[in-house]
């Protein structure tokens, strides 16, 4: 065995110990580790999808290497690697660019605490991403909402702790559903590893024994993780969570954690359940309905807000509406823009709140678009950010967002029904008039001069900043303009997985 | 010469306008020759270009599978690019003497001369893709254009032009993905690229609706043509070249690509989907008209007809035959030059006289000679009146309604002649009130105000004061301000434009014979 096969299990290993120690260390060297760490996972996972890409095949790693039903297992495939680097990705640039708000919002006695969380959040996303066992995922489900959560409250201010409750009783009511739902999934399969569980799921529909448990199972798991990753109707916790916390919490909430729970509902998909039957069961379409629902009602909660960070927090109910929309068309083209979609989204939306940030000086009320009336001639660069991440999202050429668009509408033209064909693409239309609402009119609002030399802001704006969003601009017009190798390795991650 | 040569027609006026965005000399004279230097090396090289005629394509990127943003240059890329370069030199020379009591110039200019290479992107294309990609381009760079005057209105406006054209930009995307999913190809071929839809016929007739209407936005086609009339806030070098003839032309010429050069007329031509966006196209030709004649703010009335003229155009396009491409392109072309001369006569009465509406032309005409004379010329050329070119378009139209002989193309003649009628009510109006003696403007403001009612009024005060204090600020005070009559000169380089423009009005109409020839060529596939 290639020792380079134990590498992704080091990342989850890694956060997960420096975790605990980070707990001894004052807030300055807690940040170092971190980044460490976050950098050292990413590489990890570079290395780990370079040596995929090579032996062309996806491998499972046995944790202590106990055989099927009774050991652990992660499995290692094109798509995890390229998911677990791209998520190091973001969550390094969204620290480094919202170090300077961390640093002011959060006392200095806390800041290790913070870091402890950001491992631990590190750690149960790649577990989320690896894992091949479903009970694995339940647990890193929740770690995964405790960490969140502490991002989330780490500001310490009234609206945090009520957006904190107010997400850690959403998502433990998500975590129960995937819960029961697992549990009937084990009573009715015997099994909690992802293969075979997939065999006994596909006898039981053979003899049409547990057709109905299996059914309600499904539809619990898929209304648990859709609780948990905000999808239209329930996704009341949502703007809070996201629009209040500290720069780096929201940058990283929006665009990784309900990614995370995501990944996972693919794999549910793919390699528990499979998409002929998930199509036996309806559940696509159910899915689809609320993916299109979400994806207009999200845009027009967006135009409502007055608060700008809150109006980029209601553009994220859309964006996971387009996911979860291409998790309805339920084929494969349309898996893979709901994928790329993932990318295209954390692409911009980390940069959209870290320029917001930049921009409004990490205050609430800053963040009125009164108040970010000419701001642009503030901070330079982050009005560049958001201009290119408004435009990314609008669906503007050369820019992520436009891909991930042409493969929706690719992939609705690629549906046998036409009805579902014409009502996707009517929505991705309407949709992108909504988002052409708001983001380009705050983009104006921004570039509108005042005519007055605009106040200093109180945060100093540093290099780092800048890094950050020139890093993401690039990352967008990566996507935009060479997507086609992402698209490829999508594909043959997507494939590895049956 | 190789095709890679249209890359620089296409560049220099984006990095010129870019480079002038980003250094703002200060000095005025600076900002101008650089201005005028770019935009004329640019239409030099498109005409050398057109002249020399350069095969192939030039590739510049490759987004992903068959998405490629590449360039050429065809026989309707020649009329649409021809048409762009001979009247930007034209418009930026007027906007020079236009803006010189403006701020921002700088940015100004910045962003207009960009607009040029960004149009050009447009003409060149040589994919669904990379038409599209510049189509979005066109509609960003225009937003600071519009915003100009950073007054209320004008944001306003602008947000609502953003909003219909990306909003249409939309749905013009499905068809685009139409074409990506069902086209052998994605680029433009005469006669269409659709293969293997057997089944799907309905569903693509569907689509193609979308897409029409999507670009029709930019059109202006009647239930989206509502920013066009507010866009008339915008300083009058944009609202004449860009909405007159870079912006909306580039919504026609889209939807001629999409039609001949994509769906293609033989799967279309017959089909409900025709009729269907023929009705658009009729309607909104006498509704266009209608309105013009109602509206009695001079810029806003010559929107309206803007909205009237390009259906027109639209019309022409959907009877999908030959004759149809050639009128359409004749249209495009004599539009083009009518309307932005007739607006650069409105913009100098504005911008000299401190006049907007109609009732305030009332003896103009002897006080602003060359600039009535030349709105005359222009506005009976715009009704249809021989010899000038608004005649010969209209004339090919009609041949094309007639040749093409269903009951709905007859509809659409008898509304193209009404239209004309109408043409004729609100353009002779100015004209007359211009050259008859008549009272004092002042005066006729006030009788005005008591009869009419609500929002206008409200709306006339509040233009009226702005203007008011934008000259008291931008002017000597006691100069104009005094009386609120005073008239300054009309200068050179308003004066060279305008007498140019009715001169090519005058003498196209005339020597019709090879641009038309030209034309049709070009419909033929020929050129």
């Amino acid at each position: 065995m290639d020792f380079i096969r134990n590498f992704p299990f080091f990342s989850i290993l890694l956060p997960m110990i420096s975790g605990p120690i980070s707990s001894v260390m004052s807030g300055k060297q807690a940040k170092r580790l971190n980044f460490a760490v976050v950098t050292l996972s990413g590489l990890l996972s570079v290395a780990a999808f370079v040596y995929v890409l090579n032996t062309g095949e996806a491998f499972t790693y046995r944790m202590g290497a106990f055989p099927a039903p009774f050991g652990n297992e992660i499995r290692v495939g094109l798509l995890e690697t390229m998911m677990a680097f791209f998520f190091c990705f973001v969550m390094l640039f969204s620290l480094i660019g919202g170090y300077r708000f961390t640093a002011v919002d959060i006392p200095e006695e806390k800041q290790n605490l913070y870091y402890i969380m950001m491992n631990l959040l590190l750690s149960s996303l790649l577990a989320l991403i690896y894992t091949n066992d479903m009970f694995t995922g339940y647990v890193f489900i929740e770690i995964n909402t405790i960490s969140a959560c502490g991002l989330i409250m780490v500001r310490g201010w009234g609206r945090n702790l009520l957006a904190a409750i107010k997400y850690m009783i959403m998502s433990l009511l998500g975590s129960g559903l995937v819960l029961i739902s697992l549990s009937i999934l084990y009573g009715i399969t015997g099994h909690l590893l992802m293969e075979p569980m997939h065999e006994a799921i596909v006898q039981i529909m053979e003899q049409q024994t547990y057709r109905e448990p299996l059914t309600v199972a499904v539809g619990l798991f898929c209304v648990g993780i859709a609780i948990k990753s905000a999808l239209f109707p329930f996704h009341s916790w949502l703007p809070d969570a996201y629009g209040y916390s500290t720069c780096a919490s929201s940058a990283i909430l929006s665009s990784l954690v309900s990614k995370g729970y995501i990944f996972l509902l693919i794999k549910f998909f793919y390699r528990v359940i499979g998409t002929d039957i998930i199509h036996a069961i309806q559940v696509d379409d159910v899915l689809f309905v609320f993916g299109i629902a979400g994806m207009v009602f999200g845009s027009v909660s967006a135009i409502q807000q007055t608060d700008v960070s809150r109006m980029i927090a209601f553009s994220s109910v859309a964006q996971i509406g387009y996911i979860y929309m291409g998790f309805g068309l339920n084929t494969e083209a349309g898996m893979i823009a709901s994928i790329f979609h993932i990318l295209a989204h954390a692409a911009g939306k980390s940069m959209l709140f870290i320029s917001l940030n930049s921009l409004s000086d990490g205050t609430w009320e800053y963040a009125n678009y009164r108040k970010l009336r000419g701001a642009a001639y503030r901070h330079r660069i982050a009005a560049l950010g958001f201009a290119i991440g408004s435009l990314s999202m609008v669906g503007i050429p050369l820019l992520a967002g436009f891909t991930s668009k042409v493969y929706y509408a690719k992939a609705a033209f690629g549906v046998g029904s036409t009805y579902k064909m014409l009502i996707a693409l009517v929505a991705l239309a309407i949709s992108t008039i909504l988002n052409a609402m708001y983001f380009i009119g705050q983009m104006i609002n921004i570039y509108t001069p005042l005519g007055v030399e605009p106040e200093p802001g109180t945060v100093k704006h540093s290099n780092v900043t800048r890094v950050a969003v020139f890093m993401f601009i690039a990352v967008n017009f990566v996507l935009g303009m060479g997507s086609e190798p992402v698209f490829r390795w999508i594909q043959t991650g997507l494939a590895q997985f049956r | 010469m190789s095709a890679y040569w249209l890359l620089l027609p296409l560049f220099l006026p984006i990095i010129g306008g870019a480079a002038l965005g980003i250094i703002k000399p200060h000095s005025r004279r600076v900002m101008e020759i650089t201005v005028m230097t770019v935009t004329l090396l640019t239409s030099a090289c498109v005409a050398l270009i057109l002249a020399v005629r350069p095969d192939g394509e030039a590739m510049i990127l490759q987004l992903a599978e068959s998405l490629s943003v590449k360039f050429f240059l065809d026989g309707s890329s020649c009329v649409f690019a021809g048409l762009v370069a001979l009247l930007w030199p034209i418009a930026s020379l007027y906007a020079i003497e236009y803006m010189e009591t403006e701020d921002h110039r700088n940015t100004f200019f910045a962003y207009y001369t960009m607009t040029y290479g960004i149009t050009l992107g447009i003409a060149f294309s040589a994919n669904l893709m990379t038409m599209y990609m510049f189509y979005e381009m066109l509609t960003l760079v225009t937003i600071p254009l519009m915003m100009h005057g950073l007054k209320f209105k004008a944001v306003v406006a602008t947000r609502k032009y953003v909003r219909y054209s990306l909003g249409g930009a939309a749905f013009a995307f499905i068809g685009f993905i139409a074409i990506v999913v069902f086209g052998e190809t994605i680029d433009f071929r005469l006669g269409g690229v659709l293969a293997d839809i057997a089944g799907k016929r309905t569903m693509l007739r569907i689509v193609y609706v979308m897409a029409v209407l999507g670009f029709g936005v930019k059109a202006a086609v009647f239930p989206f043509h509502g920013w066009l009339p507010s866009a008339s806030v915008a300083p009058t070098p944009v609202t004449a070249l860009l909405h007159a003839v870079a912006v909306v032309k580039a919504g026609a010429f889209a939807i001629i690509r999409i039609t001949y050069y994509s769906f293609g007329t033989t799967f279309l031509r017959g089909s409900w989907a025709q009729y269907t966006v023929m009705g658009f196209a009729v309607f909104t030709m006498v509704y266009g008209s209608v309105k013009a004649v109602k509206e009695q703010h001079c810029k806003r009335r010559l929107a309206y007809s803007t909205v009237s003229n390009l259906s027109y155009i639209l019309f022409a396009v959907t009877l999908m035959t030959e004759a149809g491409m050639t009128a359409a392109y004749a249209h495009i072309l004599a539009h083009g030059l009518m309307k932005i001369t007739l607006f650069y006569c409105i913009g100098a009465v504005n911008v000299k006289a401190h006049r907007h509406y109609v009732w305030e032309m009332d003896g103009m005409g002897r006080r602003m000679k060359t600039v009535f004379i030349v709105y005359t010329i222009a506005g009976l050329s715009l009704i249809g009146i021989p010899p000038m070119i608004g005649f010969v378009s209209k004339w090919y139209i009609g041949n094309a309604a007639v040749a093409q002989g269903t009951v709905y193309s007859y509809i659409g003649l008898a509304a193209l002649i009404l239209s004309a009628l109408l043409t004729a009510a609100y353009i002779l109006e100015v004209v007359v009130r211009a050259w008859l003696p008549g009272e004092q403007a002042t005066a006729k403001v006030a009788v005005k105000l008591q009869d009419n009612s609500g929002e206008q009024v409200a709306e006339t005060v509040s233009t009226e004061n702005t203007e008011m204090q934008s000259a008291q600020a931008t002017e000597n005070a006691s100069d104009v301000q005094s009386e609120g009559d005073e008239i300054r000169p009309v200068g050179w380089r308003m004066r060279l434009p305008l007498v140019l423009l009715a001169t090519i009005v005058v003498a196209m109409g005339i020597w019709s014979g090879p641009v038309l020839r030209f034309l049709a060529d070009v419909a033929a596939g020929l050129r």
